[in-house]
């Protein structure tokens, strides 16, 4: 845990969490930037067809994840955890290594569909680069979101029980998979 | 693991008026954050 649990935080956890963000973004927008480099290749598709790889590839993936191929089919995933030498350097600096792993999204296991249609669709959507920038900068803030929120509120404990109610495990990713794939195919 | 439940409808919703308004980096920002917070053990 990068924050105390209980404990009053300091600045330096401000600081912590600042850089993680900064991390998870700087990430992001690296892989994003990288698959748009090569998206060219998705241009040698009619739209339709595109849209049509992405939303198979969408179903394919949550079939892999939450559905009856995970048995049978493994995504590609980094299956490691980010080792712990990474905090080497300091907590700061450890915080922004930490985060700027995650944020490739490449570093480390990837437990949702949604990342890889989002790589999909920088990958086949023929995007704007600042769609694609715009994108990998949702998803570098997304991912270091949890601290952010964990810092700002004052019962941290309290936060995480109210908000879980409601949540239930097959159905989110489920759910998120479909407004990211709509999403996605709106920008096709 | 820390999970926000149902917080993942707030960019949902971005999604839907990004559409509704033909804006796509705000589509396109919008569907990078569920994926982020999707990873993030937040939905």
């Amino acid at each position: 845990m990068l924050l105390p649990p209980n404990q009053k935080l300091s600045s330096l956890d401000f600081r912590v969490a600042a850089w993680y963000v900064t991390g998870t973004t700087c990430g992001a927008l690296g892989t994003g930037l990288a698959v748009w480099m090569l998206s060219g290749i998705g241009g040698l598709l009619p739209e339709i067809a595109r849209a049509g790889v992405i939303a198979i590839g969408a179903l394919f993936v949550w079939l892999c994840e939450q559905g009856p191929l995970s048995r049978w089919v493994s995504l590609p995933q980094a299956r490691r955890q980010i080792p712990a030498e990474v905090f080497g350097g300091g907590l700061t600096r450890g915080a922004f290594r930490f985060g700027f792993e995650l944020g490739t999204g490449v570093r480390t296991y990837v437990p949702s569909p949604t990342p890889y249609v989002l790589l999909l669709t920088i990958a086949l959507g023929q995007l704007t680069l600042g769609c694609a920038l715009c994108a990998a900068l949702g998803f570098g803030v997304g991912r270091g979101l949890p601290i952010v929120v964990r810092l700002l509120s004052t019962n941290r404990e309290s936060v995480a029980q109210a908000v879980l109610r409601g949540a239930t495990i097959r159905m989110a990713p489920a759910a998120t998979t479909c407004v990211v794939l709509a999403g996605a195919l709106s920008l096709v | 693991m820390y999970r926000f439940g149902w917080a993942w409808l707030a960019p949902a919703v971005i999604v839907a008026t990004g559409l509704l308004l033909h804006v796509p980096p705000l589509v396109a920002a919008s569907i990078g954050l569920i994926s982020g917070l999707s990873l993030s053990g937040s939905i």
